[in-house]
């Protein structure tokens, strides 16, 4: 059976037995191959609901914003499984609350190729659900960050200005905040005042503010699913950071996002083990 | 600043109030003489400083930046540095990462009967960054 | 005063840690303190000492608040500099009198600058830093010292003993010198008395006048950062670091020759922490201890013993040591010992550690002379095992080293438990004598424009001669919302607090900013006049421009003074965001839970009774008394029984005590103050509200499965043969002319799965050993040990082993004795004999396994309570130092076996110490928190929950804020809440703030810095 029907399948079921209230899926789309998200509420438009290489949204983050009538049902692949178990850990959400259908997940494109983010994807099976939508894909073994070694292979001259360089496209448009489903928070540190940390505007230092401590908020609760970076208008790399932050949380606290729910987030937890490698040295 | 040796660096501490303030007050006590770059901003613990106050601090201009509790099993709120430590290493590891120089922001232990160790600490920071330079990554032009 | 009522004032005599405990526990709980010192200082060895085992705390660091609390306290008086000279009267109603020895120093005037010590001529070895280093003539004992007033010692002084220099005098800018100052006589009246005059090191080393041997403890002055060398390992000779260094053990210990027939108690720990601290400093050091045993008792030691071993590399050596001689030429030090083929050997060493023990105080003469205690035979007060607080004298309590030697937690225990034994006499009289301080409301600043006041000071010329003031002051003046601003010669003069007062009323101040000194020693003050002024006290900051500022850069002014002024700048910045905090204040149910009703439990919840207060005692057994039910006689041959019966028998019949035996606890709910237990019996559910819980649940016998246990008769434990000896005509053989037995130490103790000492088994075994002597003489008695550790007096029954003939032969973890059978199925114990170096075979009648004390189960009430558990499921204290008894949690506490491993006697200093810290709790109508704690905006807070478990205090949880929407946000529980900030820094949607340091103050001060 194809990928689509056995979804659509599972998802009128579940909508004809009223164990859900709305599947969150995707539909075909209008413009080009683009498939939007959707949310199915009847067993009709769950006929509606595909997933495939066009879906570069991650799901998880409409339920934040999804009306809460009983059980949500949601598609959730490798990375946005991950997303969903991040967010009930942080008490966003309860495990009760939501229906799993899982995919097994070969990728999305972006300009006709696999996202960047996809290539080093090491878990495309989700490990959170309800029900399989198919048959679990193989997982790849790559080195998740060979990006990050090499950019710190480079001095920091270089590393600056490449940072710059990425920074100064910004136009603060938050697109990259919106599309991310660790980024809920009621009042976004961006949006604050009294005090205002840093500037609002489209200043540099302010900007690069912006994204050092974005980047730091993502640790130990970025999934890598790269929404953030398909969203973006102007092109920021802003996985640079983030894989970084992964490579840190991993190393030091050997802690992967989203993977259990047993464990604690390294943020919100300590140890009295922990490297204290970058301190200052005698 | 005209020449680089006549760079008189600024540079701001954030001490927790139980060790390292206590510590720096012991140096003082013991007339212990350091470079008067320094400027200490006195918090509860180092579980207290926010990556907020270090960036902000870069943005001012702030040649160096220096964070010092007490040191691991000795903070007076038992495991406020153990939090501190796992912020500071991303914070460090990330402004690094991004090309901050690598000394212009540091972290240390100091206990309240390190006055020695303190005064150390404070020559070391200060040579450190005489010889980075200003601060001119991540400074806000007005 | 009616002729019966007590009076509700307490005498601590020694402000040594003891004294300062007890001071500080008594103060809180209701009591007026005098808490008089011979020495110019409170603080005692443990100022001394520069880290502290088995946590390598810095000592100092964890002493120094205690100090300035008990330096500040309003209802304590520190006399220092003073002796008592005359006791009199009856237990409730004392009369005291006290001799002040002239200090010339004003302790009023001086404000411990310090000019005068550093143009003092003379020089004289420093005490404090064990005569490896030279102080003034005019000195305070260490940086820290409360009160930090200087003194001159009139010995040595010029101007006092030849009428010549008098420099200091003119030094003195506010006038507090006196030469001709004179000893004063004073009387007070006290209630009750607690002797804690702590203990002496022992002098007479026969090896000291060798430039390369050192006293541990002025090794402890060398590991010192603040010490005569800065922690550098140094050896006094030249300076040179050395390699190979060595410690003795029991210097003056264990030694009956020199009538110090008793182990010192604390000499082992401390060798091993400072083998570990040294090597931390030098990693190339090779220290060597020279030991007879090791004994590393207390909880958590035997980790740290091993640590030492197999991390630090720390080269442990069981070896007597014969004679110590110098080599002339190198001042190299080369001891003679005994090796383990019994061979006498040679081992040169560069620098050697003498692990001195501890002696009675050299007052205690004295002591009993004027407070006419009895002291037992080696000059300690004497005490026993069932009254291990009181001395001969009723309403004279003892804690600490005075009355045995012992570690910093025990004496922290003892003194609390000292402090329950004094309430329980003087309950009535509580709150009658102490003081609480008035002050005129405060005015509501809200919403007013900040108008702030500035003082910079000059601390006479310690802050003047290096940083320009005026120019400061002109400075601060430019600053917006500076009102007023002046310069003081010491603004910490009580005419300058008068002027501070004036200048708040005369331009309207709402905040106030001083630029002098530092604010650890000296916001308190101005917080205070500040309210006196009728100013909330957190609209008070402070600019430290001296210590870390003029006495730091003496030799750059302009630097300086440059400095003084962005400090000003920044603390004024700072001020314009300060509000006004309320403290808030929470009732308390006057009740405690006291959970388990042995030993421990049974003292806790007897004594808050005779305090006042309403108990339940909670009890899962039929019977009470726990594990001292299966304690038939001590070693000094008191009985327990009879001592638990009576204690049983007034518990039950006490009028203010519930007893619920069979009862298990269901839930609790709740924090300090205020807590409600769900208690289920056969009865039901009854649910009881308390304002403090006291964890006394115990532990168990370890059950062996070893040494053929279970499997032979013959094979039992050390509390079965106790009972046995009980029993009348008990024979273990039908042999009686020749029986042996054999008892085999660490059964289940110090090893992998329960790593810790059960610290009683030694002496236990040697108790039932010389009980088996007494009663059949013929019996051979075997002990197989590792370290026999019969700490403190207990070593004088390990001698009389021996010399009843009790044989114990050493064994090593690594080659445990075998128990088997032989042809004639005999059971045949084999062990290698270290002294002829042989494995022997002792036919044994009887084997006796000497098993540890494990933890029960205690997760369940752990995770009820929030409290943690050690690794080995013990309870694991706030402070394994200084809060022994207490959790992080507050409002709960914990007592006895449920803790570690312990005798009856500490137990029972325990249960009291515990009862004295929820006393001092309950006798509080309501408690206030600081006002520095921790606010969430809800507007902010996801309630991701993030920052629960970084609270250390438990004091976070995510509740629904919003019936309606039901939105959930974090919660901060005011009176549990420290202010540390842990959270706040940590929550990516700023939704907590910390009071005192918030966001926007930080901001503000960062901002100042241009
Ligand atoms: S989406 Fe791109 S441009 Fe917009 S805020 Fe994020 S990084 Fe900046
Ligand atoms: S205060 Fe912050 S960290 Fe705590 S639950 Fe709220 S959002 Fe999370
Ligand atoms: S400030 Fe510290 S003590 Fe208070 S709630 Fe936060 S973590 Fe807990
Ligand atoms: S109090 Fe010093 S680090 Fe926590």
């Amino acid at each position: 059976m194809n990928i689509n029907n056995s979804i659509q399948e599972k998802a009128k079921e579940l909508l004809a037995k009223n164990s859900v209230g709305v599947v969150v899926g995707f539909s075909k789309g209008t413009i080009n191959n683009k498939s939007t998200p959707f949310f199915a509420r009847t067993p009709v438009e769950a006929e509606k609901l595909i997933c495939d290489s066009n879906c570069t949204q991650n799901l998880a983050t409409y339920l934040h914003t999804i009306e809460r009538k009983g059980k949500i049902g949601i598609l959730a692949r490798g990375c946005e499984a991950r997303s969903v178990l991040t967010l009930i850990k942080e008490k966003q959400l309860n495990r009760e609350d939501v229906y799993i259908i899982g995919i097994p997940c070969q990728g999305v494109a972006e300009n006709g190729e696999l996202h960047s983010s996809c290539k080093i994807c090491t878990s495309k099976n989700p490990v959170i659900y309800d029900d399989l939508a198919s048959e679990k894909v193989e997982d790849q073994e790559v080195d998740r960050f060979e990006e990050v070694n090499l950019f710190e292979g480079q001095s920091s001259d270089e590393r600056w200005s490449f940072f710059e360089n990425e920074v100064s496209k910004c136009i603060r448009c938050y697109a990259c905040r919106n599309a991310c489903p660790s980024c809920y928070c009621p009042s976004c540190f961006v949006d604050q005042s009294q005090p205002s940390w840093f500037g609002k505007t489209n200043n540099l230092s302010d900007t690069s503010v912006f994204h050092i401590v974005r980047a730091l908020h993502m640790a130990g609760r970025c999934v890598d699913c790269g929404a953030c970076s398909r969203s973006c208008p102007m092109g920021v790399n802003l996985r640079k950071l983030t894989l970084k932050m992964e490579k840190e949380v991993l190393e030091r606290f050997n802690y992967t996002t989203g993977m259990n729910l047993e464990e604690a987030a390294p943020l919100a937890s300590f140890s009295a083990e922990d490297n204290e490698d970058y301190m200052r040295e005698e | 600043m005209s020449r680089e040796t006549d760079f008189n660096p600024k540079i701001l501490a954030f001490l927790c109030n139980w060790c390292s303030y206590a510590g720096a007050d012991l140096a003082g006590i013991s007339r212990l003489q350091y470079p008067a770059n320094v400027r200490v901003i006195r918090v509860p613990c180092s579980g207290r400083v926010d990556p907020f106050y270090i960036l902000k601090a870069l943005q001012q201009g702030v040649d160096g930046i220096l964070v010092s509790g007490c040191h691991p099993g000795d903070c007076h709120y038992l495991s406020g540095n153990y939090v501190a430590r796992r912020r500071f290493a991303l914070l460090k590891k990330l402004l690094d990462y991004v090309g901050i120089e690598d000394k212009r922001v540091q972290f240390t232990w100091v206990s309240a009967a390190e006055g020695e160790r303190y005064s150390q600490v404070i020559k070391g920071i200060t040579e450190d960054i005489k010889k980075l330079g200003p601060a001119k990554r991540l400074v806000k032009k007005f | 005063m009616g002729e019966n009522t007590p009076i509700g004032s307490v005498l601590i005599v020694g402000g040594g840690i003891a004294g300062i405990q007890s001071a500080l526990d008594l103060a809180e709980s209701g009591f007026y303190v005098y808490l008089v010192e011979e020495g110019p200082s409170i603080g005692g060895v443990m100022a001394q000492l520069d880290k502290t085992f088995p946590t390598n705390d810095c000592s100092l660091c964890i002493l120094s608040p205690k100090l300035v609390e008990c330096g500040r306290h309003l209802n304590v008086k520190n006399i220092t500099y003073s002796e008592i000279i005359g006791f009199e009267g009856t237990p409730g109603n004392f009369k005291v009198k006290i001799r002040k020895k002239p200090r010339y120093v004003d302790l009023e005037k001086c404000v411990g600058c310090g000019i005068c010590a550093q143009k003092c001529p003379v020089k004289v070895d420093d005490n404090y830093n064990e005569k490896l280093a030279k102080r003034r003539a005019i000195y305070v004992e260490y940086p820290q010292a409360v009160p930090l007033c200087y003194a001159i010692d009139a010995e040595h002084c010029l101007k006092i003993t030849k009428g010549k220099c008098g420099v200091c005098q003119k030094l003195c800018k506010s006038g507090a010198i006196d030469y001709e100052a004179k000893e004063e006589i004073i009387e007070i009246e006290v209630g009750a008395v607690l002797l804690t005059p702590g203990l002496e090191k022992f002098k007479n080393n026969p090896y000291i006048g060798f430039d390369n041997v050192v006293s541990s403890i002025q090794f402890e002055r060398i590991l010192s950062a603040s010490g005569p060398f800065k922690g550098h390992v140094e050896r006094p000779s030249d300076g040179k670091s050395p390699e190979k260094i060595a410690f003795l053990q029991c210097v003056g210990s264990r030694d009956v020759s020199i009538e110090h027939g008793y182990c010192s108690s604390v000499c082992c720990m401390y060798a091993i922490k400072e083998a570990i601290i040294a090597k931390e400093h030098a990693h190339h050091l090779k220290p060597t201890i020279f030991y007879m045993d090791i004994r590393a008792f207390g909880k958590g030691f035997e980790s740290y013993y091993e640590r030492a071993k197999n991390e630090y590399g720390i080269n442990f050596r069981r070896s007597k040591v014969v004679q110590i001689e110098e080599d002339i030429e190198t001042k190299d030090i080369i001891i003679r010992c005994v090796d383990e083929n019994g061979n006498q050997v040679k081992e040169r060493f560069e620098l050697v550690i003498m692990s001195v023990g501890l002696e009675p105080t050299k007052t205690s003469k004295r002591i009993k002379d004027v407070f006419g205690i009895s002291l037992e035979k080696y000059g300690f007060a004497q005490t026993n095992s069932s009254s291990p607080l009181t001395t001969s004298r009723p309403g004279v309590f003892v804690s600490g080293a005075f009355s045995q030697p012992k570690d910093i937690p025990e004496t922290v225990v003892q003194s609390s438990g000292a402090v329950s034994a004094a309430a329980e006499i003087l309950g009535g009289a509580r709150g009658s004598l102490t003081k609480e301080k008035k002050y005129p409301d405060e005015l509501n600043i809200f919403g007013d424009p900040p108008r702030i006041g500035v003082f910079i000071c000059h601390c006479g010329i310690n802050i003047g001669s290096v940083v320009d003031v005026p120019s400061v002051v002109e400075h601060v003046k430019t600053l917006p919302n500076v009102y007023f601003a002046s310069e003081s010669l010491y603004t910490c003069a009580t005419d300058t607090q008068n002027q501070i007062k004036e200048a708040i009323v005369e331009h309207k101040l709402n905040r106030f900013v001083v630029a002098a000194c530092s604010p650890r020693t000296h916001e308190p003050l101005f917080q205070e006049t500040l309210r006196e002024a009728g100013l909330n006290k957190y609209l008070f900051e402070m600019a430290n421009i001296r210590d870390q500022c003029s006495w730091v850069h003496m030799q750059d002014p302009e630097g300086a003074t440059e400095k003084a002024k962005d400090l000003a700048s920044m603390a004024i910045s700072k001020a314009r965001r300060l509000f006004s905090l309320t403290p808030h204040s929470l009732g308390v149910t006057s009740k405690g839970l006291v959970i388990g009703g042995g030993i421990a439990g049974l003292n806790s919840a007897y004594s808050l009774a005779e305090q006042g207060f309403e108990v339940a005692l909670v009890e899962r057994e039929e019977v009470l008394g726990g594990q001292a039910n299966e304690i038939h006689f001590t070693l000094d041959n008191n009985s327990p029984k009879k001592y638990l019966d009576e204690l049983i028998k007034n518990v039950e019949n006490h009028p203010k005590i519930s007893v619920c035996k069979k009862t298990q606890i269901k839930n609790i709910e709740g924090f300090v103050g205020n807590f409600k237990t769900t208690l289920n019996n056969c009865k039901g559910e009854i649910s009881y509200e308390h304002g403090a819980v006291i964890v006394a649940t115990g532990a168990c016998e370890y059950e062996p499965n070893e040494y053929l246990y279970g499997k032979d008769p013959k094979v039992i434990t050390q509390r079965k043969l106790e009972k046995k000896l009980t029993e009348e005509n008990w024979q273990f053989t039908s042999n009686k002319e020749k029986s042996s037995i054999v008892m085999i130490q660490c059964v289940g103790s110090r090893e992998k799965e329960r790593p810790n000492c059960s610290r009683i088994c030694c002496s236990q075994a040697i108790k039932n050993a010389l009980r088996v002597k007494e009663l059949n003489p013929y019996t051979d008695v075997y002990i197989l040990y590792r370290d026999i550790r019969t700490y403190g007096f207990r070593e004088e029954y390990y001698r009389l082993a021996r010399e009843k003939g009790i044989i114990f032969i050493q064994y090593d973890a690594s080659k445990k004795p075998l128990v088997e059978y032989d042809d004639e199925y005999n059971i045949n114990v084999k062990v290698r004999d270290p002294i002829i170096n042989q494995e022997i075979s002792l036919i044994s009648d009887l084997v006796v396994l000497s098993v540890g004390i494990k933890p029960y189960e205690n997760k369940n009430i752990a995770k009820m309570l929030k409290v943690p558990l050690t690794l080995d499921g013990f309870f694991l204290e706030a402070h394994v130092k200084l809060r022994p008894v207490e959790f992080s949690t507050e409002g709960v506490f914990v007592a006895g076996l449920a803790h570690s491993p312990k005798f009856i006697d500490e137990s029972i200093s325990q249960g009291k110490a515990a009862s004295a810290k929820a006393a001092s709790l309950l006798s509080k109508d309501h408690i206030s928190a600081d006002g520095t704690i921790s606010t969430v905006d809800i507007d902010r807070c996801t309630s991701c929950g993030s920052c629960i478990n970084l609270c250390a205090y438990n004091a976070i949880e995510i509740k629904i804020v919003n019936e309606r929407t039901g939105k959930k946000s974090a919660q901060i529980n005011e009176a549990l809440c420290k202010g540390c900030g842990a959270c706040s820094a940590n929550c990516r949607c700023n939704a907590i703030d910390v009071c005192g340091t918030t966001a926007e103050q930080i901001y503000e001060a960062v901002c100042a810095f241009k």
